[in-house]
């Protein structure tokens, strides 16, 4: 392909649309070529944006909606409505899951909020645990010894890629991002102006420029997909390598409202 | 909703009763994601539905998803064209007692972010968007807003991009 894909043709690639010859093609061309390679991420982090949005509108549906939805866990009381794809465990955690039926999963849901360069944001979070127990995100509240400029997002291991995505958040601020247990994790982070970063293991920290800046951190097990989402500011979707990029566009965020959120 | 009252569910050759639920909350969320009115998504997916069993029974279906949705599309654009719909904003209802102030400052000031800049798109660009992240082929979301398929993603691109750049000016 000697000629840039316009931007339709890159959503389209982004979106599994194109037949297997021209995604080949647009995937070659891309490869090679770094204005379209940052177009095609540009996308993915609009398609994201946009993903977020929507969990937010439909945060806002009646509660009374969700009282007819499907028990996913099998524990015999429904959650709010899912809008994602169910997650499969492959392994349990340390200690032993109760025998399932495939499929079934129990969400927890934190909540953390996260100023970056004094801009706040609601970061929802959420991890799959085999049983109720309170191996929860801990997230931060708004009084705990989160620094002026500082954000931080603290999440026990998941399984895909980890996919932290930032943008606007200004010159000067910084942000962690923290894997419990120490699991080591291959972390990579790109973006435009070549974001200042240290990674050791189970952690990185980055320092954001007023560029977008993509954290991945490539974790163990096998998950399918999450997303937190902190509304205008961060955004974080874990992903399976294998998932399509038009299934990749479309989760959501399940929230059981059974478990309340464990603050610090 | 009198068409289900008379069993027409059942006769549906369209939509199995088991799958009527499903397809009615489904569609309900399309529409409240449209308006941010969830009343009138309410009313919508129900008369969107009351249309679609109808014309289904008289075989006049031959794309279901795509002629319910694009029904529900019709009167939504119909209702806001006669200004008969109006876009309310209801305060946010706080459920979680669990959450502190400053969290429910941070949420409704994110919704109201969030609706304003859903609302700066045009409706077709918001179709578009909301259509493909609902996880529509283009084939389809073609057949529900009513373009040519090779038309998806010229204009869902040009969406994408509005919508990004009204997301971006979302605090002015």
């Amino acid at each position: 392909m000697t000629t840039h894909p316009g931007r339709d043709v890159l959503l389209a690639h982004v979106d599994g649309e194109l037949t297997e010859p021209e995604q080949r093609a647009v995937a070659a061309h891309a490869a090679g070529c770094e204005a379209c390679s940052q177009a095609v991420s540009g996308i993915r982090d609009s398609a994201a944006l946009f993903a977020g949005v929507l969990v937010a509108i439909d945060d806002e549906e009646p509660p009374a909606w969700s009282a007819s939805t499907r028990d996913y866990d099998g524990d015999g009381r429904s959650g709010r409505a899912a809008r994602v794809l169910p997650l499969r465990r492959e392994g349990p955690p340390a200690a032993p899951s109760p025998s399932r039926a495939s499929g079934a999963f129990r969400w927890a849901a934190g909540i953390v909020l996260v100023s970056v360069a004094g801009v706040s944001a609601a970061i929802v979070g959420y991890r799959m645990q085999a049983e109720p127990r309170s191996e929860l995100i801990a997230p931060a509240s708004a009084d705990a010894q989160v620094e002026p400029g500082v954000a931080s997002l603290v999440m026990t291991p998941q399984a895909g890629v980890l996919r932290v995505t930032l943008s606007g958040a200004g010159a000067g601020s910084r942000v962690f991002v923290t894997l419990a247990d120490g699991v080591a994790a291959r972390i990579a982070v790109e973006g435009t102006g070549s974001p200042r970063f240290t990674a050791v293991t189970g952690r990185v920290d980055v320092d954001l420029g007023a560029d977008v800046v993509t954290v991945h951190v490539t974790l163990p097990d096998t998950l399918r997909e999450t997303i937190v989402m902190a509304a205008g500011v961060a955004l974080v979707t874990v992903r399976q390598d294998s998932v399509s990029p038009a299934a990749a566009a479309t989760t959501g965020i399940l929230l059981d409202s059974a478990l309340q959120p464990r603050m610090e | 909703m009198a068409c289900v009252q008379a069993g027409v569910v059942e006769e549906s050759p369209s939509v199995p009763s088991h799958e009527y639920d499903e397809w009615l909350r489904e569609l309900r969320r399309y529409v409240h994601r449209l308006t941010g009115d969830p009343d009138a998504a309410e009313d919508v997916a129900q008369e969107a539905m009351l249309r679609f069993m109808r014309a289904a029974q008289e075989r006049r279906v031959r794309t279901p998803r795509a002629w319910l949705y694009r029904t529900a599309t019709n009167i939504v654009r119909d209702q806001a064209r006669h200004e008969a719909m109006q876009r309310r904003r209801p305060v946010p209802v706080d459920t979680d007692t669990s959450a502190t102030p400053e969290q429910d400052l941070e949420r409704g000031e994110v919704i109201r972010q969030v609706r304003t800049v859903l609302e700066s798109l045009s409706p077709r660009d918001r179709e578009l968007l909301i259509l493909r992240e609902s996880g529509f082929k283009y084939r389809e979301i073609a057949g529900v807003i009513g373009v040519k398929t090779e038309s998806v993603p010229v204009l869902a691109a040009r969406a994408l991009e509005r919508f990004r750049v009204a997301y971006a000016g979302r605090h002015r």
